[in-house]
């Protein structure tokens, strides 16, 4: 069996599992086959038992990577950084970090934009496949960083829907004071910022916001979804038109308003002091959300929450609605 | 089967497994592998996530038969999560069988259903 326990170890080499979790799922094996063996199974049983080291080991892989994300971010760090691949981007700007403290201001058009804290002393900027860089403004002039799409004159008849994509990298654990974010139908990742106002708007492009740390915030969209994973703050205000919206893992000491015309609402383990929803024909799922006071507002969609700790009671200030339904649980 | 549906169901075994008692692993997947065709690598990893989850805790114990086993208890959070699971699982399963049994509860049924259907349609 100690083929079974080389082989394992192996493979977990190649995977480039830490030394600590290698040790310590060797030791368990070892445990186990002893078991196994003490039970009185041969060779050829317990290799049926236990399968394929290589298997085993990507089993184990994918685990422990999935939970490494998992974990790794605590609201305490918010710079918590992620391995960003820089390499299918071009630099184009970097500009030294003197200040303790800046702001961030994007505008764009079409194209896609990525923020994340990283390992590194400066502001870097980079592109992908953005056609025409001359037409941009990126600059970092009295503490605020700015990328903004200069406005040029748009040929009637070019379709030119070359889009592309930015990439910001800021060093980490630096406080942003304000950063805002405006967009017409580009896409947005936005990971790790911690900011005094947070302001985001966008038409039809969709939000993606992990790890999100603020005192006021304001997220607007029409037809993009937002997608939110970590956040807390003092005040927060989210709105949609036909965009649906999506937040897990949300604290907000103060308010929270969201409002939706036809975009469906979901969340998960949600806490805020008073909530208010309102929605034409969208439909509010929560899960796990627990506002202290919440006022419902629906004309056809309907309202469902379900929460398992039935000792935080929930004030309901009012309900309203025409034909939908409200459920809490 | 599809990995990831078995995963989740051996997962849910796993849960249901420890919630009676703290078993050390290799009782664990015998436990499981004897109802189910299973193998340690499907049973391992899900113990080795839950336990970083926090819905296990782990203890050694000393044996007689050789080195100190590592014995897997249910947290609280642990359980909460077993009876979610649970729901879910009778949820859904309660849901295919509605649906299956539709079509008849007994082989003999479904069979005799399904070729009198065939020879009505040739008939025709």
């Amino acid at each position: 069996m100690n083929k079974f326990l080389k082989d394992l170890e192996k493979e977990l080499k190649n995977l480039k599992v830490s030394e600590k979790d290698i040790k310590e799922i060797l030791d368990d094996h070892k445990e186990m086959i002893e078991a196994a063996m003490n039970d009185g199974l041969d060779e050829l049983q317990i290799e049926e038992k236990f399968g394929k080291p290589k298997t085993l080991a990507k089993d184990l892989q994918d685990d422990t990577s999935k939970l490494d994300e998992k974990t790794n971010y605590n609201f305490s760090d918010v710079g918590s950084c992620v391995k960003v691949d820089t390499n299918s981007f071009n630099l184009v700007k970097t500009f030294p970090m003197i200040s303790e403290e800046f702001s961030i201001t994007i505008g764009l058009i079409s194209d896609d934009f990525n923020l994340t804290p990283y390992d590194g002393e400066s502001i870097q900027v980079y592109e992908k496949n953005v056609k025409k860089i001359e037409e941009y403004t990126i600059l970092f002039e009295k503490n605020e960083l700015l990328i903004k799409k200069d406005k040029v004159k748009i040929k009637v008849f070019s379709f030119s829907s070359n889009s592309g994509e930015f990439l910001v990298l800021v060093p980490k654990d630096i406080d942003i004071s304000k950063f805002d974010y405006k967009t017409v139908s580009g896409d947005a990742n936005v990971n790790g910022v911690k900011s005094e106002d947070i302001n985001v708007k966008s038409t039809s492009g969709d939000l993606e916001l992990t790890n999100i740390d603020g005192k006021n915030m304001k997220f607007t969209t029409v037809s993009g979804d937002i997608e939110i994973l970590r956040l807390q703050g003092n005040q927060f205000e989210v709105s949609v038109v036909s965009g649906d919206l999506e937040m897990k893992h949300v604290v907000i000491k103060g308010n929270m308003e969201l409002h939706s015309v036809s975009g469906d609402v979901e969340l998960f383990e949600v806490e805020c002091e008073e909530a208010d929803f309102k929605t034409v024909s969208g439909d509010l799922e929560g899960n796990e959300f627990y506002p202290s006071q919440v006022s419902l507002k629906s004309v056809s969609g309907d309202i469902t929450i379900t929460n398992r700790n039935v000792l935080k009671d929930i004030n309901i200030i009012s309900k309203k609605t025409v034909s939908g339904d409200i459920n809490i649980n | 089967m599809n990995a990831q549906f078995k995963r989740g169901i051996v997962e849910l075994c796993v849960l249901s497994e420890l919630v009676m008692e703290d078993m050390y692993g290799y009782r664990i997947i015998n436990n499981i592998s004897k109802d189910i065709d299973v193998n340690e690598n499907t049973i391992y990893p899900i113990l080795r996530r839950l336990t970083k989850e926090g819905h296990f805790t782990t203890y050694l114990v000393e044996s007689d038969l050789g080195a100190p086993r590592k014995y897997y208890k249910v947290t609280e959070k642990g359980f909460n999560y077993y009876l979610e699971l649970r729901d879910s699982w009778d949820n859904f399963i309660g849901g295919v069988y509605e649906i299956l049994n539709r079509g008849g509860k007994k082989n003999e049924q479904i069979s005799e259903r399904f070729r009198k259907r065939v020879k009505k349609s040739k008939s025709e």
